[in-house]
This record gives structure tokens, sequence and C-alpha cells, in this order.
């Protein structure tokens, strides 16, 4: 094969960018209101089930949709923090609606390529002409891989990544923690993530759902993907638009 | 190493990239099928052949992430995933019993059956 160009990884020396090369790429952007969050509950008497207060973020099914969160609250509380949440359908934001700021920028990558546009900065193409790498696209930007700490409950502390940079969090998927009381209910809670304008993260554990039964279902105590391995990232954000649709 | 080289800026002047900037690739993806939940003890886990694994040299190349998406996995309260451990040139994962229990009883409210309620996902991973 003919070598046009190629981006080697300055540590590994292993390709980074050559004709294959694929990453995601911003498909929409916007700012939810956590003010109009509302809890999720079938009410009434039991069988019953309350949710956490949440917001819809997209539908979910055979998407390659990652969503990265840019929500900054200075006074970190156990109210400031969000978490994201798959179902087979839909994609929720769990946040109160009692939070300071109330404005949650969301910005949606996928892996569907739309064609850029603008003055051209650097295009790489393979033999047949088919660009594999346009620097006008709004890519995936991915400055940090943070392995979670166990958390149980009150925001902690993570760390403090990119001072300066505007930065983003995508959640691969949040860590669940189940807990019976008794046979009959079980709360199941999930990771939180708390952001500061100085780039601090923090972690809090919060209830998203409950769950009162007829029947005895559940074993009582707990289970917990808390020992599991987890992880989010830290997203660069500097040139990604806010408000964005391909 | 000097900031010097390749350098592509955008049209209003900011510094996209430099022979120094982390560029973030996307590897691959594996599609988990839909699994019923197995009754071990007492406890719904999940069958042997949702664990598992595969090995890319790519992950030798940076600083590996990976995420989930949806593929069908009934997951009215939360979709559920497995553990993930990336090492060296491999990627495994191991859907934790203890869990999956919980996820199968909670997706059985009200009178929901407990199939399709494990895999059903596809992990995304990258560089």
């Amino acid at each position: 094969m003919a070598v046009g160009f190629r981006v080697r990884n300055q540590s590994t020396g292993l390709i980074q960018i050559a004709d294959g090369y694929t990453n995601l790429q911003l498909a929409k952007s916007g700012v939810l209101d956590t003010g109009t969050f509302l809890p999720g509950s079938t009410g009434g008497s039991p069988p019953s089930v309350n949710g956490g207060a949440r917001g819809f973020l997209a539908s979910t099914n055979a998407t390659t949709n990652l969503h990265v969160i840019r929500y900054v609250n200075d006074n970190v509380q156990p109210i400031s923090g969000f978490t994201v949440v798959q179902s087979n359908i839909s994609c929720y934001i769990y946040a109160s609606n009692q939070a300071a700021n109330k404005s949650l920028e969301y910005y949606t990558f996928n892996a569907l390529t739309t064609p850029a546009s603008g003055p051209v900065g650097l295009r790489l193409k393979n033999e047949n002409g088919a660009v594999y790498y346009d620097s006008r696209r709004k890519s995936l930007r991915v400055l940090h891989v943070i392995t979670l700490p166990e958390i149980t409950g009150l925001p902690i502390l993570i760390g403090q990544y990119s001072v300066g940079t505007k930065i983003g969090i995508a959640i691969p998927s949040p860590r669940f923690y189940y807990n019976s009381v008794s046979q009959d209910r079980c709360t199941m809670s999930a990771d939180h993530f708390h952001m500061t304008s100085d780039n601090r993260i923090y972690g809090s554990r919060s209830p998203i759902n409950s769950q009162i039964l007829l029947s005895n279902t559940y074993p009582i105590g707990g289970a917990t993907m808390g020992p599991q391995n987890a992880t989010i990232f830290i997203v660069d954000l500097s040139e990604v638009p806010l408000n964005f649709t391909a | 190493m000097a900031d010097i080289g390749l350098r592509v800026k955008s049209p209003d002047g900011y510094v996209e990239t430099t022979v120094t900037t982390k560029i973030t690739k996307t590897i691959g993806s594996y599609t988990f099928p839909l699994y019923n939940p197995v009754l071990v003890g007492g406890k719904w886990t999940a069958p042997a052949a949702a664990n598992g694994g595969l090995v890319s040299n790519d992950f030798l190349g940076g600083e590996p992430f990976y995420y989930f998406t949806a593929e069908g996995q009934r997951s009215t309260y939360g979709m559920l995933v497995p553990s993930v451990t990336i090492s060296g040139n491999s990627i495994s994962w191991n859907w934790v019993d203890d869990v999956v229990n919980y996820h199968v009883r909670f997706e059985i409210f009200v009178n929901n059956p407990n199939t399709n309620t494990v895999g059903g996902i596809t992990i995304h991973y990258g560089v």
C-alpha cells in the first residue's frame, strides 16, 4: 500500500492515524434545564416505583452515541451531582432540580460521519480518494481516563483535571448499587458526578429508583458494582460548539 | 519534545493539533447477544457464555477507554453492564452475579418476563 501520511504515537510508535482511522464525531449538542427535571414514578399504592429527578436526553437502541456532560456547580453537595442512565429505549440524565446552576450542557458524539464544511485545515485521503481524517470534523478528544475510586455516599474528590481547559465528563455506564431492607422492596442507586469551574471532579452515590412490591422478591441485604472496575473519561470541549446539530 | 513540525489550526486560529496533541481513535466494538439469566442456587446469574474478551494490539498505542450502548437488553430501570478490565493488549468482561440477580428482579416489575435481561449491549473501545 502506498503511504501518504501517517501519525504515530509518540511513546509506543504505534500508528494512530492512517488509512482506516476512525473516531467519534459531534452529532448534537445543547442545554437542558435541570429545573424542569421531574421524578419518574408510578404513584399510588404498592406495587409501585419511585424514581429520582431526570430529564430525557436521547433514544438509545442501536446507536453509537457517547454523551459528554458539562454541568458546573461550585457548591458541591448531593444535589449538584448528575449521572447518565441508559435503558433499551431512552437515555436519561438524573440530576436534582434544586441545584444553583440549572444549565446542563450535553455533547453527543457518535460514529456517523457527516460532511465537514468551511476552510480546509488538514484532510487525509486514502488511495481511493476517501477522506479518513478531516480536521474540520468536531471529533472526540479524550484527555484522561479515570479509574473510579470506591464511592459510598456523599461527594468525594476524585481529582482535578486539565485546569484552564473546557472539559466534560463521559460516563461509560455508572455503577449501580442495590439495597433491600426487606424482601418486598429495593432501592437502586448509581454513581453521580460533580464538576466545578476549576475542573475538580467529585463522585457521590444517590438513589435513582425504588420499588415496593407485594411479594417477597429481593434477598435482604444488597449488592454492588462498586468494587468492579469502572471509569469515566474527561473530554476536551475547547472547540466543540454548543447548540450544534449535524 | 519541541513543539514544531505539523500544526493544524482552525479558521479562527485555534491550534487544534500539534505533534504532541493527544489524538483519540476508536478501535472497534463488540455486541453481546441477548441472554436469558440462569437460576443458580436461587440467584439469577449471567450464563457463562456472556463472559469473555478479545485482543487488540491497538490498546498498546495509548490510554484505552470504553463505553456502552443499548442493543435490546430488557433494562427499563437501567442498562446493566459487565465489569471490564483492560490489560496490555487484552480487554475482558465479567458479569457480576449478585448484581445480575438484583437487576433481573428489578426488571420483572410488575409482571414482566425475565428474558433478555443479560447481554443486549455493545461495548465500544478506543485509545
